[in-house]
């Protein structure tokens, strides 16, 4: 399999260049940022309910609907800005470079080239779906909730790491599609962001609309899949929803790649 | 070096080649044969169409007629067969800028499948020949074009291909570096087993280094033959020679 061989490159280039290391860096303190500001609205919402002395809402808080559930929602913004940085350069570059040459006239397929690239790209944005593990380890580590003297609950947790990095998975294939489509990695960088950015808005297109077309494009969007796998619901259809944007963007950048060689 | 048993199978059969893009013709209805051991000089003006053969040859491209060959494996048909056994030399050199020149050499070894075992030494073994050896930790980024090229023709070099392929390979260097360069591939191309089909415009390099020539102007081959045959036929220099048919071509080309 020289996948492999390719993906040990991209990881290389990944971790011998600036971009990695400033990748997890922006990630980290922007999910840090996040994590602060749910924590702050806790201690807040604790505080008056305490001095409202409301034992009952006081029970309603807890770590996870109130302080993680919210960071990862927003959190999964974070990868409409980081995924197109991640995989713009994938193969525009080798195109203006001239690498392109080197690599199709080499003896390995397509699918090499595109798994590859798709596992170098993909390990990236897992690390970077697993940096913000480290916000309910912080608060397993420090406290208890005062209402119900609960600490941290692990299954939502996991799940929503995990769909996190699914939808991760599923814009890196997108990139490397569109990157696989231009020589210019500030185009590939632009149509990425312009597909990933239409996936976020097109509930709010569906919030306008009635009957057939809002299920359509309800279900088109990425974001009520992983919202509810955030949540801690482990749906099989909303497997399924990553699993095939994310196969079906690879086909189409095999066939983009393929179809050099017809040209 | 893998090598395949029959060598009356000819290294490299090209027959009624023409490419043909949105606007213009490359090359029309090239045909030709070189056969195993040969060291071939492929002369023309820029925009004859040698790159475009060459990027042909090695399955970069497909051709829009005709057929390639590569010691009898067809390039469209069994292109992994092919890519196994040519080792290319694209007129840019297919460089990383961020790697350095012993990690980008590994990188293609790997690619090229050279087995774990004997990277290590064939990646020195390339190094060595192409003389990049002593710059291998530095990053491909900070060496100059020539050393550039040199690495691109290391990487040409790798898992011993029979048969080379170099697109102008001494465009770019100075003329210590192109006398290197030349007597580097005589020293290849006298291996009896290894085939080489060099492009250039320029006539002194095939001289240099080739056995036979063939000449291309405006996508037509113009002439076929050894380095004396043709000077002697003409009864000219090698320039005369070339200048006289390029112009019959173009003429010729509508």
């Amino acid at each position: 399999m020289k996948a492999w061989v390719i993906a040990r490159k991209e990881l290389g280039v990944f971790f011998t260049t600036a971009t990695g290391y400033a990748g997890f860096g922006a990630y980290a303190f922007l999910m840090g940022l996040l994590f602060i500001s749910a924590l702050n609205r806790y201690q807040q919402l604790t505080q008056y309910y305490l001095s409202q002395q409301r034992p009952d809402l006081l029970e309603t808080l807890n770590f996870n609907d109130t302080i993680l559930t919210p960071m990862f929602s927003s959190g999964v913004w974070m990868f409409l800005f980081f995924v197109p940085f991640l995989t713009m350069r994938l193969f525009a570059e080798e195109k203006s470079g001239r690498t392109f040459e080197l690599l199709m006239t080499a003896p390995v397929t397509s699918w090499d080239l595109v798994l590859g690239k798709f596992l170098a790209a993909g390990a990236m944005v897992v690390m970077l779906a697993a940096i913000p593990v480290a916000f309910p380890l912080i608060l397993e580590a420090y406290g208890t909730a005062p209402g119900t003297g609960s600490s941290v609950e692990w299954s939502p947790v996991w799940s929503a790491l995990g769909f996190t990095a699914l939808l991760g998975l599923s814009f890196v294939a997108i990139g490397l599609w569109m990157s696989a489509s231009t020589d210019s990695q500030l185009m590939a960088a632009l149509l990425t962001f312009g597909i990933l950015l239409m996936g976020y808005i097109l509930p709010m297109i569906a919030g306008r609309l009635e009957g057939d077309w809002r299920v359509v494009l309800e279900y088109a969007s990425p974001v009520n899949h992983v919202s509810r796998g955030i949540q801690g619901r482990v749906l099989l259809e909303d497997l399924v929803y990553f699993a095939s944007i994310t196969l079906a963007s690879l086909f189409y950048a095999q066939r983009v790649v393929e179809s050099h060689r017809w040209r | 070096m893998t090598r395949d048993p029959t060598p009356s199978v000819p290294a490299i059969e090209v027959r009624g080649l023409t490419k043909a893009y949105r606007d213009h013709v490359a090359i029309r209805d090239l045909s030709f044969s070189i056969g195993a051991g040969e060291v071939v000089g492929f002369l023309g003006p820029n925009g004859a169409g040698k790159s475009t053969t060459m990027r042909i040859l090695t399955g970069y491209m497909p051709p829009t007629r005709g057929t390639v060959r590569v010691r009898g494996h067809d390039v469209l048909e069994e292109p992994m067969e092919v890519k196994r056994r040519v080792g290319y030399l694209p007129e840019i050199p297919p460089v990383y800028l961020d790697m350095t020149v012993v990690g980008y050499l590994r990188f293609v070894a790997r690619l090229k499948g050279v087995r774990r075992s004997e990277l290590r030494a064939e990646v020195e073994r390339a190094a060595e020949q192409a003389g990049v050896a002593h710059i291998a930790d530095r990053l491909i980024r900070n060496v100059s074009k020539g050393y550039r090229q040199r690495v691109g023709l290391a990487q040409a070099l790798l898992h011993d291909p029979e048969v080379l392929i170099l697109d102008e390979p001494t465009v770019g260097l100075d003329p210590i570096q192109i006398e290197q360069v030349r007597s580097l591939i005589r020293q290849l191309g006298a291996d009896q087993r290894r085939t080489i089909l060099l492009s250039t415009h320029i006539l002194r390099e095939v001289e240099a280094v080739c056995e036979r020539i063939i000449m291309i102007a405006g996508g037509h081959i113009v002439a076929d033959d050894t380095f004396d045959a043709l000077t002697r036929e003409h009864d000219a220099s090698l320039e005369e020679v070339f200048a006289r048919l390029a112009v019959t071509a173009e003429r010729a080309t509508p």
